[in-house]
Protein backbone atom coordinates (compact mmCIF):
# COMPACT_ATOMS: atom_id res chain seq x y z
CA UNK A 1 0.00 0.00 0.00
CA UNK A 2 1.15 3.44 -0.63
CA UNK A 3 0.82 7.07 1.19
CA UNK A 4 0.01 10.22 -1.31
CA UNK A 5 0.37 13.24 0.00
CA UNK A 6 -1.98 16.10 -1.86
CA UNK A 7 -1.87 19.67 -2.01
CA UNK A 8 -5.35 20.77 -2.40
CA UNK A 9 -6.69 24.67 -2.91
CA UNK A 10 -10.13 24.63 -2.29
CA UNK A 11 -11.49 27.88 -3.12
CA UNK A 12 -9.51 27.19 -6.59
CA UNK A 13 -10.65 23.36 -6.45
CA UNK A 14 -7.41 22.47 -7.64
CA UNK A 15 -3.81 20.63 -6.76
CA UNK A 16 -1.76 22.72 -6.16
CA UNK A 17 0.98 20.21 -6.67
CA UNK A 18 1.83 16.72 -8.26
CA UNK A 19 0.45 14.18 -5.71
CA UNK A 20 3.73 12.56 -4.12
CA UNK A 21 3.24 8.84 -3.57
CA UNK A 22 5.24 7.56 -0.30
CA UNK A 23 5.93 3.84 0.50
CA UNK A 24 6.63 4.17 4.16
CA UNK A 25 3.24 6.12 6.01
CA UNK A 26 5.56 7.78 8.48
CA UNK A 27 7.54 9.45 5.91
CA UNK A 28 4.30 10.81 4.31
CA UNK A 29 3.10 11.63 8.07
CA UNK A 30 6.60 13.51 8.78
CA UNK A 31 5.92 15.69 5.28
CA UNK A 32 2.07 16.13 5.89
CA UNK A 33 3.12 17.61 9.15
CA UNK A 34 5.46 20.23 8.20
CA UNK A 35 3.20 21.12 5.36
CA UNK A 36 0.16 21.33 7.53
CA UNK A 37 2.42 23.42 9.63
CA UNK A 38 3.01 26.28 7.55
CA UNK A 39 -0.61 26.40 5.89
CA UNK A 40 -2.09 26.56 9.64
CA UNK A 41 -3.33 29.96 8.94
CA UNK A 42 -4.42 29.01 5.36
CA UNK A 43 -7.67 27.00 5.63
CA UNK A 44 -8.40 27.14 1.85
CA UNK A 45 -5.59 25.15 1.42
CA UNK A 46 -5.72 21.41 2.34
CA UNK A 47 -2.85 19.40 3.04
CA UNK A 48 -3.91 15.88 3.12
CA UNK A 49 -2.55 12.21 3.49
CA UNK A 50 -4.26 9.36 1.76
CA UNK A 51 -4.08 5.65 1.75
CA UNK A 52 -4.40 3.52 -1.42
CA UNK A 53 -2.82 0.73 -3.69
CA UNK A 54 -2.45 2.37 -6.42
CA UNK A 55 -3.48 6.60 -7.52
CA UNK A 56 -6.11 4.97 -9.92
CA UNK A 57 -7.90 3.71 -6.58
CA UNK A 58 -7.59 7.14 -4.82
CA UNK A 59 -8.99 9.01 -8.26
CA UNK A 60 -12.09 6.33 -7.94
CA UNK A 61 -12.77 6.92 -4.69
CA UNK A 62 -11.66 10.38 -4.29
CA UNK A 63 -12.23 11.95 -7.78
CA UNK A 64 -12.84 15.88 -6.14
CA UNK A 65 -9.37 16.27 -5.49
CA UNK A 66 -8.72 15.42 -9.02
CA UNK A 67 -11.43 16.60 -11.26
CA UNK A 68 -12.74 19.91 -12.11
CA UNK A 69 -16.60 20.63 -10.87
CA UNK A 70 -17.48 20.61 -14.21
CA UNK A 71 -15.93 17.41 -15.46
CA UNK A 72 -17.66 16.04 -12.01
CA UNK A 73 -20.81 17.21 -13.81
CA UNK A 74 -20.19 15.97 -16.47
CA UNK A 75 -19.16 12.41 -15.52
CA UNK A 76 -22.24 11.95 -13.28
CA UNK A 77 -24.57 12.61 -16.71
CA UNK B 1 -1.39 -0.40 20.52
CA UNK B 2 -4.07 1.77 22.20
CA UNK B 3 -4.17 5.27 22.19
CA UNK B 4 -1.90 7.60 24.13
CA UNK B 5 -3.51 9.87 25.55
CA UNK B 6 -6.94 8.82 27.74
CA UNK B 7 -10.42 10.71 27.14
CA UNK B 8 -9.64 13.83 29.36
CA UNK B 9 -6.48 14.33 27.61
CA UNK B 10 -7.58 14.73 24.62
CA UNK B 11 -10.75 16.59 25.14
CA UNK B 12 -8.40 19.32 27.27
CA UNK B 13 -6.26 19.35 24.91
CA UNK B 14 -9.40 19.80 22.04
CA UNK B 15 -10.95 22.55 24.51
CA UNK B 16 -7.66 24.61 24.07
CA UNK B 17 -7.69 24.26 20.87
CA UNK B 18 -11.68 25.31 19.85
CA UNK B 19 -11.53 28.21 22.40
CA UNK B 20 -8.06 29.67 21.00
CA UNK B 21 -7.60 31.63 17.58
CA UNK B 22 -4.12 31.00 17.09
CA UNK B 23 -3.59 27.70 18.16
CA UNK B 24 -0.34 26.88 20.87
CA UNK B 25 2.54 24.73 18.69
CA UNK B 26 2.86 22.27 21.28
CA UNK B 27 -0.97 21.86 21.12
CA UNK B 28 -1.07 21.21 17.51
CA UNK B 29 2.27 18.85 17.61
CA UNK B 30 0.38 17.14 19.96
CA UNK B 31 -2.71 17.30 17.76
CA UNK B 32 -0.42 15.40 14.78
CA UNK B 33 0.75 13.30 16.52
CA UNK B 34 -3.07 12.28 17.80
CA UNK B 35 -3.62 11.70 14.03
CA UNK B 36 -1.18 9.68 12.89
CA UNK B 37 -1.64 7.37 15.65
CA UNK B 38 -4.36 6.17 13.36
CA UNK B 39 -1.98 5.23 10.64
CA UNK B 40 -1.39 1.58 11.91
CA UNK B 41 -5.29 0.71 13.04
CA UNK B 42 -6.65 2.56 9.52
CA UNK B 43 -4.07 0.20 7.27
CA UNK B 44 -5.00 -3.19 9.69
CA UNK B 45 -9.04 -2.42 8.84
CA UNK B 46 -7.57 -1.26 5.05
CA UNK B 47 -5.98 -4.70 4.57
CA UNK B 48 -8.90 -6.85 6.29
CA UNK B 49 -11.55 -4.91 3.91
CA UNK B 50 -9.73 -5.88 1.32
CA UNK B 51 -9.38 -9.29 2.00
CA UNK B 52 -13.18 -9.31 2.77
CA UNK B 53 -14.81 -7.73 -0.24
CA UNK B 54 -11.93 -8.80 -2.80
CA UNK B 55 -12.12 -4.76 -3.55
CA UNK B 56 -9.38 -1.94 -2.97
CA UNK B 57 -10.54 1.07 -0.52
CA UNK B 58 -9.19 3.86 0.15
CA UNK B 59 -8.30 5.98 3.37
CA UNK B 60 -7.91 9.01 4.63
CA UNK B 61 -7.00 11.51 7.54
CA UNK B 62 -8.63 13.93 8.71
CA UNK B 63 -6.65 17.35 8.43
CA UNK B 64 -5.48 19.43 11.59
CA UNK B 65 -7.64 22.41 10.34
CA UNK B 66 -10.95 20.42 9.55
CA UNK B 67 -11.09 18.91 12.76
CA UNK B 68 -10.39 22.05 14.68
CA UNK B 69 -13.24 23.62 12.15
CA UNK B 70 -15.22 20.77 13.56
CA UNK B 71 -14.74 21.07 17.27
CA UNK B 72 -15.60 24.91 17.14
CA UNK B 73 -18.38 24.85 14.58
CA UNK B 74 -20.50 22.10 16.64
CA UNK B 75 -18.56 22.34 20.11
CA UNK B 76 -17.33 18.01 19.03
CA UNK B 77 -15.02 17.23 21.84
CA UNK B 78 -11.83 15.23 20.75
CA UNK B 79 -12.62 11.71 22.35
CA UNK B 80 -15.71 11.85 20.32
CA UNK B 81 -14.60 12.25 16.93
CA UNK B 82 -15.25 9.71 15.01
CA UNK B 83 -13.70 9.97 11.47
CA UNK B 84 -10.50 11.13 11.96
CA UNK B 85 -9.55 7.91 10.25
CA UNK B 86 -12.15 6.76 7.65
CA UNK B 87 -11.99 4.15 4.99
CA UNK B 88 -13.74 4.35 1.53
CA UNK B 89 -15.56 1.83 -0.25
CA UNK B 90 -17.60 3.04 -3.87
CA UNK B 91 -18.83 0.19 -6.13
CA UNK B 92 -21.16 0.03 -9.15
CA UNK B 93 -23.93 -1.75 -6.87
CA UNK B 94 -27.85 -1.50 -6.05
CA UNK B 95 -29.24 -1.02 -2.88
CA UNK B 96 -29.12 -4.95 -2.00
CA UNK B 97 -25.62 -5.32 -2.87
CA UNK B 98 -24.62 -2.28 -0.34
CA UNK B 99 -26.39 -3.35 2.38
CA UNK B 100 -25.02 -7.15 1.98
CA UNK B 101 -21.34 -5.08 2.20
CA UNK B 102 -22.13 -3.18 4.81
CA UNK B 103 -23.10 -6.65 7.16
CA UNK B 104 -20.22 -8.19 5.67
CA UNK B 105 -18.19 -5.55 7.17
CA UNK B 106 -20.56 -5.15 10.35
CA UNK B 107 -20.11 -9.00 10.96
CA UNK B 108 -16.17 -8.68 10.07
CA UNK B 109 -15.20 -5.91 13.01
CA UNK B 110 -16.25 -6.72 16.32
CA UNK B 111 -18.59 -3.67 18.25
CA UNK B 112 -19.32 -2.19 14.96
CA UNK B 113 -21.72 0.18 14.45
CA UNK B 114 -23.85 1.08 11.15
CA UNK B 115 -24.96 4.59 10.59
CA UNK B 116 -27.93 4.04 8.10
CA UNK B 117 -27.27 7.39 6.32
CA UNK B 118 -28.76 6.69 3.59
CA UNK B 119 -32.31 6.53 5.33
CA UNK B 120 -31.23 9.47 6.86
CA UNK B 121 -29.37 11.71 4.96
CA UNK B 122 -27.91 14.94 5.83
CA UNK B 123 -28.35 17.84 3.45
CA UNK B 124 -28.47 15.10 0.09
CA UNK B 125 -25.91 13.05 1.32
CA UNK B 126 -26.89 9.97 1.27
CA UNK B 127 -24.06 6.45 1.90
CA UNK B 128 -23.68 3.65 4.48
CA UNK B 129 -21.32 4.15 7.52
CA UNK B 130 -19.73 1.49 9.64
CA UNK B 131 -18.48 2.55 12.36
CA UNK B 132 -15.39 -0.05 13.97
CA UNK B 133 -13.11 0.14 16.48
CA UNK B 134 -9.56 -1.34 16.33
CA UNK B 135 -7.55 -0.99 19.56
CA UNK B 136 -8.96 1.67 21.10
CA UNK B 137 -9.38 3.59 17.60
CA UNK B 138 -13.04 4.06 16.12
CA UNK B 139 -12.87 4.74 12.18
CA UNK B 140 -15.40 5.40 9.86
CA UNK B 141 -16.05 2.97 6.82
CA UNK B 142 -17.78 4.57 4.16
CA UNK B 143 -19.88 2.52 1.84
CA UNK B 144 -21.03 3.88 -1.59
CA UNK B 145 -22.89 3.31 -4.25
CA UNK B 146 -21.51 4.36 -8.12
CA UNK B 147 -24.42 7.17 -8.27
CA UNK B 148 -24.36 8.25 -4.33
CA UNK B 149 -20.72 8.72 -4.65
CA UNK B 150 -20.35 10.72 -7.79
CA UNK B 151 -23.50 13.03 -5.76
CA UNK B 152 -21.25 13.29 -2.66
CA UNK B 153 -17.85 14.10 -4.69
CA UNK B 154 -19.86 17.49 -6.68
CA UNK B 155 -21.56 18.30 -3.71
CA UNK B 156 -18.06 18.36 -1.63
CA UNK B 157 -16.62 20.16 -4.79
CA UNK B 158 -19.13 22.69 -5.19
CA UNK B 159 -18.39 23.27 -0.92
CA UNK B 160 -14.97 23.96 -1.96
CA UNK B 161 -15.45 26.32 -4.45
CA UNK B 162 -18.79 28.24 -3.13
CA UNK B 163 -18.42 27.78 0.70
CA UNK B 164 -18.64 24.63 2.83
CA UNK B 165 -20.45 26.20 5.49
CA UNK B 166 -23.88 25.94 3.19
CA UNK B 167 -22.79 22.70 1.04
CA UNK B 168 -21.82 20.49 4.17
CA UNK B 169 -23.06 22.02 7.18
CA UNK B 170 -26.56 23.60 6.42
CA UNK B 171 -25.56 27.15 6.82
CA UNK B 172 -26.18 30.54 4.81
CA UNK B 173 -25.66 30.17 0.98
CA UNK B 174 -23.31 33.01 0.44
CA UNK B 175 -25.60 33.97 -2.91
CA UNK B 176 -28.92 33.62 -4.26
CA UNK B 177 -27.00 31.71 -7.39
CA UNK B 178 -25.28 29.28 -4.46
CA UNK B 179 -28.66 29.05 -2.82
CA UNK B 180 -30.14 27.80 -6.09
CA UNK B 181 -27.05 25.44 -7.21
CA UNK B 182 -27.73 23.76 -3.57
CA UNK B 183 -31.54 23.62 -3.64
CA UNK B 184 -30.86 21.52 -7.10
CA UNK B 185 -28.14 19.31 -5.69
CA UNK B 186 -30.57 18.54 -3.30
CA UNK B 187 -33.45 17.51 -5.41
CA UNK B 188 -30.83 15.39 -7.51
CA UNK B 189 -29.87 13.84 -4.28
CA UNK B 190 -33.62 13.22 -3.98
CA UNK B 191 -33.95 11.46 -7.72
CA UNK B 192 -31.08 9.19 -6.93
CA UNK B 193 -32.71 7.81 -3.65
CA UNK B 194 -36.11 7.22 -6.20
CA UNK B 195 -34.26 5.91 -8.88
CA UNK B 196 -31.95 3.57 -6.62
CA UNK B 197 -34.53 2.20 -4.42
CA UNK B 198 -37.02 1.92 -7.76
CA UNK B 199 -33.69 -0.43 -9.50
CA UNK B 200 -33.52 -2.64 -6.21
CA UNK B 201 -37.46 -3.10 -6.22
CA UNK B 202 -37.23 -4.06 -9.96
CA UNK B 203 -33.66 -5.97 -9.68
CA UNK B 204 -34.48 -9.24 -7.48
CA UNK B 205 -37.64 -10.23 -9.79
CA UNK B 206 -35.66 -9.37 -13.04
CA UNK B 207 -32.69 -11.69 -11.47
CA UNK B 208 -35.58 -14.41 -10.56
CA UNK B 209 -37.29 -14.32 -14.06
CA UNK B 210 -33.89 -14.58 -15.95
CA UNK B 211 -32.68 -17.62 -13.39
CA UNK B 212 -36.31 -19.34 -14.05
CA UNK B 213 -37.18 -18.59 -17.62
CA UNK B 214 -33.87 -18.08 -19.73
CA UNK B 215 -34.72 -16.31 -22.95
CA UNK B 216 -38.42 -16.53 -22.47
CA UNK B 217 -40.98 -13.42 -23.28
CA UNK B 218 -41.50 -12.74 -19.68
CA UNK B 219 -38.12 -11.94 -19.08
CA UNK B 220 -37.18 -9.95 -22.03
CA UNK B 221 -40.63 -7.53 -20.53
CA UNK B 222 -38.72 -7.34 -17.36
CA UNK B 223 -35.51 -6.83 -19.01
CA UNK B 224 -37.19 -4.22 -21.07
CA UNK B 225 -38.89 -2.57 -18.34
CA UNK B 226 -35.25 -2.39 -15.90
CA UNK B 227 -33.85 -0.51 -19.36
CA UNK B 228 -36.70 1.75 -19.51
CA UNK B 229 -36.60 2.52 -15.77
CA UNK B 230 -32.27 3.32 -16.19
CA UNK B 231 -33.35 5.19 -19.59
CA UNK B 232 -35.31 7.47 -17.92
CA UNK B 233 -33.63 8.48 -14.72
CA UNK B 234 -30.53 9.08 -17.33
CA UNK B 235 -32.89 11.35 -19.67
CA UNK B 236 -34.45 12.98 -16.00
CA UNK B 237 -30.82 13.60 -15.03
CA UNK B 238 -29.68 14.99 -17.95
CA UNK B 239 -31.57 17.93 -17.86
CA UNK B 240 -30.98 18.65 -14.23
CA UNK B 241 -27.38 18.54 -14.67
CA UNK B 242 -27.08 20.36 -17.57
CA UNK B 243 -29.33 23.20 -15.29
CA UNK B 244 -26.37 22.79 -12.48
CA UNK B 245 -23.30 23.21 -15.13
CA UNK B 246 -25.27 26.16 -16.29
CA UNK B 247 -25.40 27.76 -12.70
CA UNK B 248 -21.34 26.37 -11.63
CA UNK B 249 -20.22 27.92 -14.78
CA UNK B 250 -22.24 31.62 -14.04
CA UNK B 251 -20.87 31.23 -10.55
CA UNK B 252 -17.57 30.46 -11.34
CA UNK B 253 -17.35 33.42 -14.02
CA UNK B 254 -19.23 35.70 -10.76
CA UNK B 255 -16.22 34.53 -8.37
CA UNK B 256 -13.08 35.14 -10.99
CA UNK B 257 -14.50 38.96 -11.91
CA UNK B 258 -14.44 39.18 -8.31
CA UNK B 259 -10.92 38.06 -7.68
CA UNK B 260 -10.05 40.56 -10.75
CA UNK B 261 -11.60 42.94 -8.88
CA UNK B 262 -10.07 42.50 -5.86
CA UNK B 263 -6.29 42.16 -7.60
CA UNK B 264 -6.88 45.52 -8.77
CA UNK B 265 -7.95 47.00 -5.72
CA UNK B 266 -4.46 45.45 -4.41
CA UNK B 267 -2.26 46.87 -6.88
CA UNK B 268 -0.26 49.77 -6.12
CA UNK B 269 -1.09 52.88 -7.27
CA UNK B 270 1.26 54.52 -9.18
Amino acid sequence: MKHFLLIYDRARGLLLERPKAFDDSKDAMRERNARELAELQNPQVEVVVLGAQTLDDLMHTHSRYFLSADALIRSAS
Amino acid sequence: MPPSLSTSQLNRLGDRLRKSDVPDPEDIQALQAIVAEFLLPMQQAQARLRDLLGLEPTSRLKTLNSLIDKMKRFGTTLSRMRDIGGLRVVKSMDLHAQDRMVETIAEAFPSAKIIPRREKPNNGYRAAHVEVDIDGFTLEIQVRTQLQDEWAQTNEKLGDLFGRAFFRYDGEAPSENVRRIGALLRQISERIADHETRVAEASPREAQLVRAFPGSHPVAQEIQAMNDLRREYADMLTGMLAELAALVFQQTDELARMRKELETLQEPKK
